[in-house]
Formats: structure tokens, C-alpha cells, sequence
């Protein structure tokens, strides 16, 4: 793999590892936690919103126990928490294969 | 299907419908998409999917508020254009059929050409009445101080 001058100086600048892999390795590891960061809030957000776990939403949901579940507000807050979730665990899956 | 290749199959469906100006990627990151498709003035349809549960939604929105949607929360079902906030179950439902409802039913959510030119003039009357005629409703209304 031929990788230019720039990209390698910027990559020892960044991490201060010059052997490339290594190099590339922890600016993925920090790509990741900068991502998993952002869902967190996001997962937060939504817990504050509903006092709930998203396993607790999802069985009141479910159930029917959520007011406004038909609702556009309520079910655009259930796709977006799940696909928070399903987001997060490919990032744990991705981050532990890496580490 | 993943989520790229539903974003890609989803551009594909999009582009066969002229009612759609623009498209717009909100998110791609596996297992989910968001797309806007932008339709007219405040009218646009937004479309998820989650390729992990695959739920899929489709709504049609104006402003911020769904005047038509469907999507498999739970299970299949439809938000009429009668009232969005009902829930009334369906067979599963693709983007293209969701697209060919739109089709059908544009009385339902676009104004004809002539309805919108009406309602422009019918506009620009009552805001001059407002402005530079404001007298004329006081005379009529002189309560209004």
C-alpha cells in the first residue's frame, strides 16, 4: 500500500506513531469513541425525554402504554432510539474487533 | 438488504417520480438510513430504515406535521390523509407503492396550479387590505381601535 507523503506526516503529527498501522489504528479508535460519543448523547436525550430505558420504552410501546403512540412525534422517537441502539452495538462490535 | 443498498435502491425509485425535486442523504451509517425527498414548497417525505430490526417509515410531511404515512412499527400499518393520527393496518407497503399513493391522491396534499394562483391573489388582497387599506377595517370594525 503507497500512502503520500502528507497523509503519513499528518498521521505522525496526529498520533505520534510513525509506523503507519498502528498510526491508522488509533485514528480509527478515536473516529469510533468520537462517533459513540455523539449517540450517547443522543441515547441520553431520549432517556431524559421519556424517563425510560429503550427496553422499557419498547415494552410500553408495545403495549400500548405510551401516550400519542400513533402519533408522528412518538414514533419518530421510537426509529431514532432504535436505530441509536442498533448503531451503537455496531460500534462496540467494530471497536473490540479492532482493539 | 443494508442500509447503502437500500439508500441506493431508494435513489433509483425516487428518480422515477417526477413530483420529487431533490434528494437528500441525512444519514448513512449501518444499520440505518435517513433520506429526504423533497416534493414541493414545505412538502417533503422522509424515509427510514434500519436494516438490523428492518423497520421502514415513509411520511409525508408539511411544515412538521405527517399528513400521510405508513411504516411496520409493531406491524404494518397506515396514517390516512383523513386523519394522520389514526393507525389503520395494511399489508406491507414498498417505497414505490408509497409513491404510486402519493401519485394517486396528489388532490389529497398539492394544490393544483389554479387553487395556489388563487390563493396567492386571494393573499396579496388581504395583506394590502391589512397594510395600506387598514383604514377600511377600522371603518367597518371601529371597535378594533
Amino acid at each position: 500500500m503507497t500512502v503520500s507523503v502528507n497523509i503519513s506526516k499528518a498521521l505522525l503529527e496526529i498520533t505520534g506513531e510513525p509506523r503507519f498501522e498502528p498510526a491508522i489504528l488509533e485514528i480509527l479508535k478515536d473516529a469510533i469513541e468520537h462517533r459513540m460519543e455523539k449517540i450517547e448523547v443522543g441515547l441520553k436525550r431520549l432517556e431524559e425525554k421519556y424517563h425510560l430505558s429503550f427496553e422499557a420504552f419498547q415494552d410500553k410501546f408495545e403495549k400500548g402504554e405510551i401516550a400519542g403512540s400513533y402519533g408522528y412525534d412518538v414514533e419518530t422517537d421510537y426509529l431514532e432510539w432504535e436505530g441509536l441502539v442498533s448503531r451503537l452495538s455496531k460500534y462496540k462490535s467494530l471497536l473490540s474487533s479492532i482493539s | 438488504m443494508d442500509a447503502f443498498e437500500f439508500s441506493r435502491q431508494a435513489i433509483k425509485t425516487c428518480s422515477e417520480y417526477s413530483f420529487i425535486q431533490r434528494l437528500e442523504i441525512l444519514l448513512l451509517d449501518e444499520p440505518v438510513a435517513k433520506i429526504k425527498a423533497e416534493v414541493v414548497d414545505n412538502i417533503f417525505i422522509n424515509i427510514f430504515y434500519n436494516a438490523e430490526t428492518l423497520k421502514l417509515s415513509f411520511s409525508l410531511i408539511n411544515g412538521n406535521r405527517r399528513i400521510f404515512g405508513a411504516d411496520n412499527l409493531m406491524n404494518w400499518h397506515m396514517h390516512p390523509f383523513e386523519n394522520p393520527e389514526l393507525h389503520v393496518e395494511t399489508a406491507a407497503v414498498s417505497l414505490a407503492d408509497f409513491l404510486d399513493v402519493l401519485l394517486q391522491n396528489q388532490d389529497k396534499w398539492r394544490l393544483p396550479k389554479y387553487v395556489r394562483r388563487s390563493s396567492q391573489f386571494l393573499q396579496t388582497r388581504y395583506d394590502r387590505l391589512m397594510g395600506e387599506e387598514s383604514h377600511l377595517i377600522h371603518a367597518f370594525y371601529p371597535a378594533c381601535g
